[in-house]
Order: C-alpha cells, then structure tokens, then sequence
C-alpha cells in the first residue's frame, strides 16, 4: 500500500488523482497521502501556535493604560510592561512624565502649578483614572478587554 | 497542449472566466462576519485548482487578474479588488508550486491554498488598515480556509476525474 506513487505513472492520466487500489483499506487513501496529511499536520500546527499567541496575547494585555492628550487618544500602553512615557506640550517641551512600574502607573513628574496628579499617587484597576486638568491629560487604567490597537501614537 | 487552435483557447478561457465571474458572485453574497472588509471564502478555487492542472500557469493567472479586477468592479469597491488580489495570487502561487513539486494530492493543495488565500487577506488587510492586531483572527481564517479548501478540493477532484484526458478545461 505505500507504492501508491508508482501507480500514479501508469498510463492513464487520471490516475494522477486516482489510485485504483484506494477501494479497499483506508476509504480517503486516493484523497490523502503520506505528504499530504503531513503538510495538513503542519498548516494546523501553524493555526495553533497562532492561536496560542493571540490567546496568551490578549491574555497579557489585560490591562492597559491609556493616556489622553486634550481630548483625543496619546497613545495605549500594556500595564504590564514596565515604561516611562513623556509627553511634550505643543512646544516640545515635556510637561507629563507617566511611568509604569511593576502593574502600576502614576504621573512622576508634571510642570502643572497644583501638582494634584503628581499627588494622585498610583491607579492600576480597571476605570480608574490620573488628571491633570491644567494640562489636559488624562491617564486611564482599561481592564480585560483586549485593545484593537497595539499601541497608536497621537 | 501545443498544436491547440486559438479559437479553442479563447473559448476555454472565456468559459473559465465566466464560471469564476459566477463563483465570484456567489462569494460575495456571502459574507464572513469579521470585521474585515472584503474577506470571502474563495470559490473561485475551484476554477483555479482546475486550471492549474489542465492550463498553463500564464493563462491561469492572466484568467484570475481578470476574474479579480471586473468582480471588484462589478460586485465590489476598490478595497475588495486589492485584498482579492493579495489573497488570489498568493494563495495561486502557493498551489503552482505545492502542484509542482509533486508530493502532495489536489485536495491538500486546494485546502493549503484556501488557507494562503486568507492569509494574504489578511496581510494586506494589516497593510491597509495599519491594525497589527488584525493576526487575531488568523486562526479562524486558516481554519475557514482550510475547510472551504477541503471542499472546494473534493469537488474538483471529482471535476478533474470526470474531465476528458489531455483537452483544455471544459471543451472537447
């Protein structure tokens, strides 16, 4: 049974597709060879591991930080990758300083006059939130659902 | 295939690009619910599975561009054209060469061409979008591919069986 290639040379052409001897035995022998349910094996293999990546993926992506700049989105960072963000005012110059540390975020440092969200101290559930209203940033912890978007700057 | 008529070659293509119009038409009345405009389940395959196997590569490609650009013009918009044509002629190539080098059967070319067609998709898909996280559902749509690949496989399969030996895909 393993020299269906052989009778695949014979002279008809349709048995290119066909083997003849495929009506006993296996009942799928003329649909699938050796190589061909290897090569099956490893597209599934290829589906799986994608699968274990997007799952263990939005797994770590649980948490995220996400910091809004007058209104519209700075950017989305993972709670759980340790950073330190700054973001620059309209001339450049850094006026928040967010850091990310061990699933936890606080504002370090900010040019603010009041200081209330360097006061703030540090957030890490989900909904919470860091503002700094003079500057009009806000610092919000998102839980569970995982991001469309990796990480989108401005 | 040398010493064919010219006029037998037009009709052949032009019947296989009128079938894989249709086919065409009936992908998009079915939508895949994703997210991703423009993903189908690629029944055209099956004209293409059966080209590669009793036309030249040029003649299957040149019937398969033109297939992709008048069903985007007619059925879709011009997103659906440059994903049909990422997936196509990816998911074409990919079967040309799993054809050529001999080992494996129609029906595993046929589902490892589904797979490839989503798979290009999806890459132009992440291109055009600028989503990264579009590759989430690439296990869905290799599975889909697959699927729709071992069916479509079958069928032609059968089609190829059935056909007269050495002539073009549908005349005799």
């Amino acid at each position: 049974m393993s020299s269906n290639a052989d009778q695949s040379q014979t002279k008809d052409p349709s048995s290119v597709l066909t083997d003849r001897r495929s009506k006993e035995g296996f009942p799928f022998r003329h649909y699938f060879h050796k190589a061909d349910i290897l090569l099956i094996l490893a597209m599934l293999l290829v589906t799986l591991a994608f699968f274990l990546i997007a799952l263990n993926r939005s797994k770590q992506s649980g948490a995220r930080v996400r910091i809004e700049v007058n209104g519209s989105t700075y950017g989305t960072y993972s709670l759980r990758e340790d950073q330190t963000i700054k973001i620059p005012d309209s001339d450049g110059k850094i006026m928040n300083t967010v850091k990310i540390k061990d699933g936890q975020v606080c504002m370090k440092d900010a040019d603010c006059p009041d200081k209330l969200c360097v006061k703030t101290g540090k957030i890490h559930a989900d909904g919470q939130t860091i503002v700094c209203l003079p500057n009009r940033v806000v610092v919000t912890v998102l839980g569970g659902k995982k991001s469309k978007y990796d990480s989108v700057a401005n | 295939m040398t010493g064919r008529k010219g006029t037998e070659k037009i009709i052949t293509l032009g019947a296989c690009l009128g079938i894989s119009l249709m086919l065409s038409y009936l992908d998009s009345l079915i939508p895949i619910p994703i997210g991703v405009p423009g993903l189908k389940i690629g029944l055209t395959n099956l004209v293409v599975i059966l080209m590669l196997y009793r036309e030249s590569l040029a003649d299957t490609v040149s019937v398969s561009l033109v297939r992709i650009l008048l069903s985007g013009i007619l059925f879709g918009n011009p997103f659906s054209i440059i994903y049909s044509l990422a997936g196509g002629l990816l998911s074409l190539f990919v079967m040309f060469g799993l054809k050529k080098c001999g080992l494996f059967r129609l029906i595993t070319i046929s589902m490892a061409g589904g797979m490839t067609h989503n798979l290009g998709q999806m890459i132009m898909a992440v291109i055009v979008m600028q989503s990264p996280g579009l590759y989430f559902y690439f296990p869905v749509l290799s599975l889909g591919g697959m699927a729709a690949g071992f069916v479509i496989g079958i069928t032609g399969h059968e089609v190829l069986r059935r056909l007269p030996a050495e002539k073009g895909v549908f005349y005799q």
